[in-house]
């Protein structure tokens, strides 16, 4: 009986197993089928969260998914085109009013503030505002206008001694000034606070925004507590807002709701939802305790006591995203529509956007463009949110490997290998730091020549520039869309060291040839000034020769000038040096040429920006000049399409734009433009009223814009670069690594050279 | 038929995930072998003579089986005889002091052995680098002895191959002992009280009757041994870098930066003769147990 019992349990235990041996199984095949039915998000504007992250390869959304913010652009008045930007905000009976200034072009002193009110569909001038000439006979700059809860206007600004103050502008045009003693130079202060923002309640009290905190006053001007938020040095901070019992902020990588009875943190919100970057952020509330988060990748939204965030405009599909503007404010219109203004980085002049939701439109474009590069690029996200304004079909998505400050790793190349191989991957890829050359020589990229000839044709390139890139067959496999390069200053002696190797180990001036550094820039640097006599232009290769030749060279200027390997902190502070390393190794030098420690500076300039300084050091030595160092240039932004790519013409329409003067003509700070007709709008940019200074211990030196006559001195340089400069980084670091103990005396220059030559025998005949 | 089936049944998932996830990649690579990089034109043998002919191939190659030929018989051995050491310490400390006691004292000598699995990596890289480097412990204990200043960059000079072997032994020695242990355990201990009461000395118990008892385990233990080679890989990255000395340039140094220049056809083709080789020497390190399972 026992065994029949024992006999039918087993039965049922294998029963059991089987069965769940198949759910497991149906389970598993069923979890991995993709989903044939309608998506659940699909839901109008509030399903792009689910719609910005397509995979690599797929294209084309699913169809039906409608609706999405459009952009569109507000005409602003002409006046406006010479005048600079103060706030923007709702005024007197929920008005949008836009404030601007003339300013004086030196020194930034307000000449004039202007009101604008939006009525009927378009900006008009208040030419009633009496705020201007109020605050003129207070000889205020003004900084800040804000329209209290209370119903008053409020207006800051910087006295003549920089010392801010704040009133309550009255509607007869007098103005009360508020909060007198908080703003004042504290014990052994030369300058008082200067808030970024204020905010005045319904019952009077006033938010003040400093750095860290807020503070919040009373209506008779008594402190009444602080609230900690996430620094901020900016003057136009608007990582921040009150509502009429709260006070909403960043604060330790949080949104932070503050109570406005007693300054206590009633919630704390996830801020991981959001995307971009946390310093740019602007908040803004919903009107009903929700928040509105904006910044470069769009806006997104929080209910209140919600914990999602949801995207509601994309900022990569519009000028949001944009890097050459600065969004400088936001307001929600209204009809759950949005008004945006934003500058351009540098420059005057404003533009306004306006977002409205758009059922007729599609939730996401149906083409995807992937653009891949292995770090953020300022020049790309510019072309693509130029692209895409002007193909709303398409939607870019730039995908990176490292956010800012991030290290690029083997790893990072591998996965993108690995993408590329199954024959998927992103449809342009930006080169640089990947092996161009091995996906050239494995047909991983498409010949773009027809592009790189049109673009050539059209008169409009720096041919220069780009003719460096043609192989042996007439294709062309990248283009570069940047270019640097080093400029050497001092005098003609010293320049001509530069000539070759052995002219710089000869060189036998007063002063050292170049100045102190560590010796790994040093190597950098050597290697990229002689990069032709130095390397196999092919291979990458260097002969054992030549880089004992090399090494000793090196080793002679670093004997002149006292490099080492590694400085301490107190040679740190002593010769104003640092162990850090850049991957040309080109630190800026001009200064050191200029305080006399050595013959000549070098400075490698990527835009008129770095010109300032070694301008003015001409300037001061009227001996000196400028020389390029051989014709070599520092090539960026090297662009290629995947030969698997699915966009190939939109792909080719994108390096178009790439290479395009609106795109060109914007200076990013991350190279020279190849486009001939930008770089002439770069030549004739003036900045006025720009300065750049620097010192160290005694030393120091201020610099203005450079003239016209330098910027096109060094335009006619670029124009004569035929050598585009790629040293190969796995040969540099063997050749840093092999020659650390020869440059600290523990071996002789031949074993250094031996051990050198032993990896790069391995690595070349990988 | 029934009994046929089950064993398969209980195979199956895993065999199916060897199959789906290892074999069938596996026949893609071969296929791979005999095209180009990208995979759309068939070259021949083309793939395979430019390994052949390629000299940091030959090279890693060369060390890789400098490696195998000298770490596998060095950490069977060192294993061997550790598991010897610490079975007969516990059948003495059993005989004489009862279970419990020899249970603490041994598993100290186990848990010591076997601790270095334990440890990650790039930690355990990171104390080697601190002893190893130019200013590490090493060279200063061999300063303080012997009154000249030593300042040998260990990892990266002539003797990386000893440290290489060092890291290898120092990580696998506690693993293969266990498996030692288990394949002692499996033996009988009659046969060895029969034995010594027929007046069999220590090495005629080791030779007629430890030694043919382990047949099966030698070759687990080899095949192990073998595969956890490959894996030393991490250890050489991570103590000397993408390109180390000579001495301990590898396979898959070569295999990491052929995958990062996209050199495909090459990787498939040296991976397939790679496998070849090691499926050789699977099976004639597998030999010895086959045939005891046989007879």
């Amino acid at each position: 009986m026992k065994i029949l019992k024992d006999n039918s349990r087993n039965r049922l235990m294998r029963r059991a197993a089987w069965g769940l041996a198949i759910c497991l199984t149906v389970s598993a095949i069923g979890g991995c089928a993709k989903k044939t039915g309608p998506s659940e998000d699909s839901m109008g504007g509030e399903s792009q969260t689910e719609a910005r992250s397509p995979v690599s390869g797929q294209n084309e959304t699913e169809p039906g998914a409608m609706g999405r913010y459009g952009e569109t652009k507000v005409q602003l008045p002409q006046s406006i085109e010479e005048q600079s930007f103060i706030q923007f905000i709702r005024g007197k009976e929920g008005g949008m009013e836009l404030y601007t200034a003339d300013r004086v072009p030196d020194t930034g002193k307000v000449l004039e503030a202007y009101r604008y009110v939006y009525q009927d569909g378009s900006w008009q001038q208040d030419q009633g505002w009496a705020g201007n000439q109020a605050l003129k006979d207070l000889e205020i700059d003004l900084m800040h206008v804000a329209f209290g809860m209370d119903g008053n206007y409020y207006a800051g600004g910087t006295d003549r001694d920089y010392s801010y103050h704040l009133f309550r502008m009255e509607a007869d045009g007098s103005a009360q000034e508020l909060l007198k003693d908080e703003f004042k130079p504290k014990n052994g202060e030369r300058y008082g606070l200067i808030p970024a923002k204020f905010e005045v309640l319904e019952d009077g009290r006033i938010a003040v925004y400093n750095y860290s905190e807020v503070v919040l006053y009373d209506a008779s001007g008594k402190r009444l507590f602080a609230m900690a938020k996430d620094f901020s040095g900016d003057t136009g901070d608007s990582r921040g807002f009150c509502t009429d019992d709260e006070f909403i902020t960043v604060y330790e990588g949080q949104i932070a709701r503050y109570s406005l009875q007693d300054g206590s943190i009633v919630e704390n919100i996830d801020y991981s939802g959001i995307q971009g970057s946390r310093e740019d952020v602007k908040l803004l509330g919903d009107g009903s305790g929700g928040i509105y988060a904006v910044n470069e990748t769009g806006v997104s939204h929080s209910n209140k006591g919600g914990t999602l965030w949801e995207i509601l405009i994309d900022g990569t599909l519009n000028h949001l995203g944009m890097r050459s503007l600065a969004l400088r404010g936001f307001l929600e219109g209204d009809n759950g529509d949005f008004y945006g203004v934003f500058t351009g980085r540098g420059t005057t002049g404003m533009e306004m956007f306006h977002y409205e939701y758009d059922p007729d439109l599609e939730a996401v474009p149906p083409l995807t463009l992937t653009v891949y590069s292995l770090e953020d690029n300022s020049t790309v996200r510019q072309a693509a949110s130029l692209f895409q304004s002007e193909h709303p079909e398409v939607r870019v998505e730039v995908r990176t490997a490292v956010e800012n400050g991030g290290t690029v790793t083997e790893e990072m190349v591998q996965g993108l290998n690995t993408e590329l191989l199954s024959g998927k991957g992103a449809d342009i890829l930006i080169l640089d730091g990947l092996p161009a050359r091995s996906y050239i020589e494995k047909g991983i990229l498409m010949d773009i020549r027809e592009v790189a000839e049109e673009a050539k044709d059209s008169g409009e390139m720096l041919n220069n520039l780009l003719d460096g890139f043609k192989e042996e067959d007439g294709a062309v496999y990248q283009i570069p869309a940047r270019a640097a390069f080093p400029l050497l200053i001092g005098e003609q002696e010293a320049l001509q060291a530069y000539f070759s190797l052995e002219t710089m180990a000869k060189y036998q001036g007063e002063e050292p040839l170049m100045g102190i550094e560590n010796y790994e820039n040093l190597l950098r640097k050597v290697a990229h000034l002689r990069y032709e006599e130095l390397f196999d232009q092919e291979s990458g290769a260097i002969e054992r020769d030549k880089l004992i030749q090399y090494l000793e060279t090196v080793k002679i200027i670093g004997d002149a000038n006292g490099s080492k390997t590694v400085f301490s902190e107190e040679e740190g502070e002593r010769y104003f040096v640092s162990n850090s390393v850049l991957p040309n190794g080109i630190l800026s030098s001009a200064a050191e040429y200029d305080r006399g420690v050595c013959s000549s500076g070098i400075e490698c300039l990527d835009g008129y920006w770095e010109l300032c300084i070694a301008a003015e050091v001409r300037n001061r030595h009227p001996e000196s000049k400028f020389m390029t160092a051989g014709k070599i240039y520092l090539p960026s932004v090297m662009a290629g399409i995947n030969s698997s790519a699915a966009n190939k013409e939109e792909a080719e329409q994108f390096i178009r734009c790439l290479l395009s003067y609106d795109v060109q003509k914007e200076d990013l700070s991350d190279g020279f433009p190849v486009n001939k007709r930008a770089l002439q709008s770069w030549v004739e940019t003036e900045r006025e009223g720009y300065s750049v200074g620097m010192g160290y211990g005694d030393y120091s030196i201020s610099a203005q814009w450079p003239g016209v006559q330098v910027r096109q001195e060094i335009m006619d340089m670029l124009k004569e670069l035929t050598v585009p400069v790629t040293v190969d980084e796995t040969v540099m670091k063997m050749i840093v690594e092999g020659s650390r103990d020869y440059y600290d005396g523990k071996e002789s220059v031949n074993q250094a050279a031996d051990g050198i030559m032993r990896k790069l025998s391995i690595y070349l005949s990988e | 038929m029934r009994r046929k089936i089950v064993p398969w049944l209980f195979l199956a998932p895993s065999l199916g995930g060897v199959i789906l996830f290892t074999g069938l990649p596996f026949l893609d690579v071969v296929k791979r072998s005999f095209q180009d990089a990208m995979g759309t034109r068939f070259v021949g043998m083309d793939n395979y003579r430019a390994v052949l002919a390629n000299s940091a191939f030959r090279l890693a190659a060369g060390n890789t089986v400098r490696f195998l030929a000298v770490c596998i018989p060095l950490l069977m051995t060192v294993s061997f005889t550790a598991a010897l050491l610490i079975s007969a310490g516990s059948n003495i400390g059993r005989e004489s002091k009862g279970a419990a006691d020899t249970g603490d004292r041994y598993s100290v000598f186990r848990t010591t052995l076997v601790l270095p699995m334990t440890i990650p990596a790039a930690s355990m890289v990171l104390v080697w680098k601190i002893l190893l480097c130019p200013d590490g412990v090493l060279n200063q204990f061999l300063s303080g002895a012997s009154g000249r200043t030593w300042q040998v960059d260990w990892a990266f000079s002539r003797w990386a191959f000893p440290v290489l072997t060092a890291t290898y032994l120092w990580k696998n020695t506690g693993y293969d002992m266990i498996l030692w242990l288990a394949g002692l355990q499996g033996i009988s201990g009659e046969l060895y009280e029969a034995a010594k009461m027929d007046g069999a000395g220590v090495f005629a118990r080791m030779w007629y009757i430890t030694l043919p008892g382990l047949k099966g385990t030698f070759g687990l233990v080899g095949i192990l041994s073998v595969v956890n080679s490959f894996r030393v890989y991490r250890e050489a990255y991570l103590l000397a870098g993408s390109y180390p000395d000579a001495s301990i340039y590898l396979i898959p140094h070569l295999f990491a930066h052929w995958f990062l220049d996209l050199d495909i056809q090459k990787m498939t083709a040296a991976a397939a003769m790679m496998t070849a080789i090691a499926l050789i020497l699977a099976v004639i390190m597998g030999m010895p147990g086959m045939k005891r399972r046989k007879r």
